[in-house]
């Protein structure tokens, strides 16, 4: 019977729609809950940049989790624990993309407030605020152990607030907001030795520092003056040079680059401001549209992997939303993307 | 925590429900078959597509395990089966347990059917944690399909259905397709044939 056949064809059309469905692809995220002692994972859609909890987020880790990095070959993820004066180290599960310690947890020295990995996963620097220094150490590929380089931890000026390492991996800077100063480092096999000359002076109530990815230019978040410094970096000695100092949005928190485009998460007006950068002189300009709204007041902004989306987190709504890029104008549209945490979210960092 | 899910891309319901809408279409033409055993006890292989996305993973899972089935025919049209089935993956456990009414479609040595079955579910996400081995989600099941069997022996059917599976665990709701096959053990019989 021809209905018949016409039927058992669409049947067999059926069921290889509902069985041949495609997948998408997809990154993780790992957000730091201090008040709660603990890790939130997501996974985020790569197109729409939808949020999903990952079974059993969060994950514990120490008292006051407030820093965190991926390592390169998205492996190990690592959290300062700013109460207990450590570094937790998480195993990451390659299927689902949940944390698991490694115990026992590496020492630091006092309240470690910032981490950054250099781009080959080779070592780990961490802040150490109230001891002022920095410590530094090797990580093992394998296992991602952490043993503190010969010299650490490398004494700073009192209380540093940020830090930011050149995508060279030869140079770290140093952001002391007390002094209003910027301290240039040269690493050499992990460790540190001041770059001659003075450090460099910012503006007042400096939270934020940053290299752009080509290792040309660094900027500083001045919040209290709601300015950005921007400075050149001589790519062989690692000297700063000031260019020059740019209004921005009320109390500057946080500070991305992407391409000729610098965006700055402005605390006290709730939105992001984005500049672009003329190349020579690092002078700044807003783009059309500048500043973007975001929901609640973001304390730190991460660019995703693929550059299609900046995330902001913001500690008064207790979210993680998701803002479309326009990478050739710099121009950020709103999305309907965002997750809540249970916590206060302080820092996030993605897998690539 | 909450979660926020837009729909599945590849529309899933529908296209379930487009592919039972056929089933019907083609074999609506079948008369009723005046007899039917009393019970029907199914058991065999399933075959589970999970929408493990909604816990955490990249990708849908293919999972296998059993299901199986106890229908009570009330008349020759209209039964109430008790279905039980479980799924296993390399991180993934899923159990399913529901009951509902069932229409068949008889012929002298087969028959279509379909139901809509409601109860629970149970998920369960064998990884590790600094504090806890393996998570459970337990929610509502619900789910709508059907099959065919075709008689072997007087006692013994072979069978292949499938359902849309609907499940709310983990705070997320999944979207699952089973496809499952196996035999039917008959006993007891309701219905009379007609006279010759």
């Amino acid at each position: 019977m021809p209905s018949k056949r016409i039927s058992l064809v669409f049947m067999m059309l059926g069921l290889a729609i509902l069985i041949g469905c495609g997948s998408t692809a997809t990154h993780t995220a790992y957000v730091t809950l201090p008040s709660g002692n603990a890790v939130a994972a997501f996974r985020i859609n790569n197109t729409t940049a939808q949020f999903t909890s990952i079974v059993g987020s969060p994950y514990p880790s120490g008292n006051s989790p407030s820093s965190i990095v991926v390592d390169p070959p998205n492996h190990f993820v690592y959290v300062t624990n700013q109460l207990d004066n450590t570094i937790s180290r998480f195993t990451i599960d390659p299927t689902i993309g949940s944390l698991k310690e490694v115990l026992p947890r590496t020492p630091t020295g006092l309240t470690p407030g910032s981490l950054a990995m250099d781009a080959s996963g080779t070592f780990l620097f961490a802040l150490n605020q109230v001891s002022s220094s920095v410590s530094v150490y090797s990580i093992n590929s394998t296992r991602g152990a952490l043993t503190a380089v010969t010299g650490s931890p490398f004494a700073t000026a009192a209380n540093p607030i940020a830090m930011a390492l050149a995508p060279s991996g030869k140079f770290l800077y140093v952001l002391d907001a007390n002094l209003a100063l910027v301290f240039a480092y040269t690493v050499n096999a992990g460790v540190l030795q001041p770059v001659p000359g003075l450090p460099v002076q910012v503006g007042n109530g400096a939270l934020a520092i940053t290299v752009d990815p080509a290792g040309n230019l660094v900027y500083v978040a001045n919040a209290t003056d709601s300015t950005i410094s921007v400075f050149s970096l001589n790519s062989t000695t690692g000297a700063l040079a000031l260019l020059g100092t740019f209004a921005t949005g009320t109390r500057p928190t946080s500070l991305e680059v992407l391409g000729q485009f610098l965006y700055v998460a402005d605390l006290g007006a709730s939105n992001i401001s984005v500049f672009s950068v003329a190349p020579t002189t690092g002078f700044l300009t807003q783009v059309t549209g500048s500043p973007f709204g975001t929901s609640g007041a973001p304390l730190f902004e991460v660019i995703d992997p693929n550059h299609l989306f900046i995330y902001t987190g913001s500690q008064t709504s207790m979210t993680i939303s998701a803002q479309s890029i326009d990478v050739t104008t710099g121009v950020l549209t709103t999305t309907s993307e965002s997750a809540t945490t249970e916590f206060a979210p302080s820092s996030m960092a993605v897998t690539k | 925590m909450t979660i926020e899910r837009v729909a599945v891309p590849c529309k899933r319901g529908a296209s379930f429900i487009f592919l039972v809408f056929s089933v019907v279409m083609a074999f609506s033409s079948f008369s009723v078959g005046q007899v039917a055993p009393r019970w029907e006890f199914f058991g065999g292989y399933s075959y589970l597509r999970f929408d493990s996305p909604t816990l955490g993973y990249p990708d849908w899972s293919n999972l296998s395990g059993f299901n199986g089935e106890v229908t009570f025919n009330i008349t020759t049209r209209f039964a109430v089966t008790a279905d039980g089935s479980g799924h296993y993956g390399n991180q993934l456990t899923v159990y399913n347990y529901m009951i509902g009414p069932q229409y068949d479609l008889r012929r002298d040595k087969s028959k279509f059917f379909f139901h809509g079955l409601f109860g629970k579910a149970q998920n369960t996400v064998n990884i590790s944690t600094s504090i806890k081995d393996g998570f459970v989600g337990v929610g509502r099941a619900f789910a709508a399909g059907g099959g065919y069997d075709r008689d072997l022996t007087p006692r013994f059917t072979f069978r292949v259905q499938a359902d849309y599976l609907n499940t709310n665990t983990f705070r997320a709701t999944q979207n699952d397709i089973r496809v499952s096959t196996g035999v039917v053990f008959h006993i007891g019989q309701i219905g009379r044939r007609p006279k010759l």
